[in-house]
């Protein structure tokens, strides 16, 4: 059955069983509901061939303590080992340097997991970009350094303390630097740097 | 003119020439022994002044101390492993900061690295900085040797 999208700008909901031969085109964005059958499509073309049943993407969940913290694409989930490592976070109580330092709370762990698990997602959904392996270790005054280095670069992004706020940086290693703040909850992922995976 | 023998000491401030070394203690949780690279293996964290919203990294000079003996102040020496960073280096960075002895009672090579955020808007970028310039002295898991604590 053939499926046909709206020629209209303004309207871009549509239907195709076959997923398998689209998901590597990147003229072809999918919407949250991408584990489920109802796709968005832009406003570039006009309609698809489908053919053959549709195979959804493979979604794997991440889950602690029983619960769900969220799920990624099968391609991303290499990102699961990561945020294994980190787990030692949660273990460090008062005083783990010796030297009066405080331990760190689980919402703040949990949170920089989920910033992970979204940003990773939705840069792989709508540019198909794989981010490289972070490392996650335990920051100042409660927070949580997540970072990427690679040979010519590394980012840097510091969850604050309960979660709701990051701030990053990045740099050639050498004076090319960049540097700012956002809302965990409501950024623009093209503000921020990305790390690839090569 | 009579000293009170059980009256503490109180050292001159001196100046840290350019040349000179400070030491910095490393706590073994801050390390990531399954990081090959030395540098990398340390976490930023590690170059976070104390105690919590404190602006001076604490260090030690090495004209009146050295790497065994900056292993030694720590609570649990064998837990800790020591860095050294150039005072020229720290000075002339691409976040240049101020380092001063700032001598305590027990410890007279004790000095301090300041200017350091909170000031600014964000402390990644020197806490990575530092770690660029930080060279390794003493692993965390370089086993303790005896050293006698001579006066300087």
């Amino acid at each position: 059955m053939p499926g046909s999208y709206p020629k209209s700008k303004t309207s871009f909901e549509g239907y195709i069983k076959e997923v398998s031969s689209y998901k590597r085109l990147n003229w072809l964005p999918i919407n949250e509901q991408v584990e489920g059958i109802l796709y968005a499509a832009g406003p570039t073309f006009s309609h698809f061939h489908l053919h053959g049943v549709r195979e959804g993407i493979q979604l794997r969940s991440y889950i602690f303590n029983d619960n769900t913290i969220g799920n990624l694409p099968d391609e991303l989930s290499f990102l699961f080992e990561d945020f294994n490592k980190s787990l030692y976070i949660l273990n460090l109580k008062d005083d783990w340097d010796d030297e009066g330092a405080k331990g760190y709370e689980e919402i703040t762990w949990i949170s920089a997991i989920k910033f992970l698990i979204n940003y990773s997602k939705s840069l792989y959904r709508d540019f198909n970009i794989r981010i490289a392996s972070p490392k996650i270790y335990h920051g100042p005054k409660g927070s949580i350094d997540i970072i990427w280095e690679t040979e010519n670069y590394r980012l840097v992004v510091n969850i604050e303390k309960e979660g709701n706020k990051a701030m990053f940086y990045a740099d050639n290693y050498n004076d090319q630097i960049v540097e700012g703040s956002f809302h965990i909850d409501n950024f623009v992922k093209n503000l921020l740097p990305i790390a690839l995976k090569f | 003119m009579q000293f009170d023998q059980n009256e503490p000491i109180e050292f001159p401030i001196e100046e840290i020439l350019d040349k000179d070394k400070l030491y910095l203690r490393l706590h073994v949780n801050n390390i990531d022994n399954s990081e090959p690279d030395l540098k990398k293996r340390i976490k930023p964290i590690a170059f976070d002044p104390k105690p919590e919203g404190s602006s001076e990294l604490s260090t030690d000079w090495s004209k009146y101390s050295n790497p065994l003996k900056s292993r030694l102040l720590a609570r649990k020496p064998e837990q800790n492993g020591i860095v050294s960073f150039m005072a020229f280096d720290i000075r002339n960075g691409h976040f240049p900061l101020q380092v001063h002895h700032k001598p305590e009672i027990t410890n007279r090579s004790h000095s301090i690295v300041f200017d350091v955020p909170p000031n600014r808007k964000s402390d990644i970028g020197f806490r990575m900085k530092l770690r660029d310039l930080s060279s390794w002295e003493i692993h965390c898991n370089d086993p303790l040797e005896n050293t006698h604590d001579s006066d300087v």
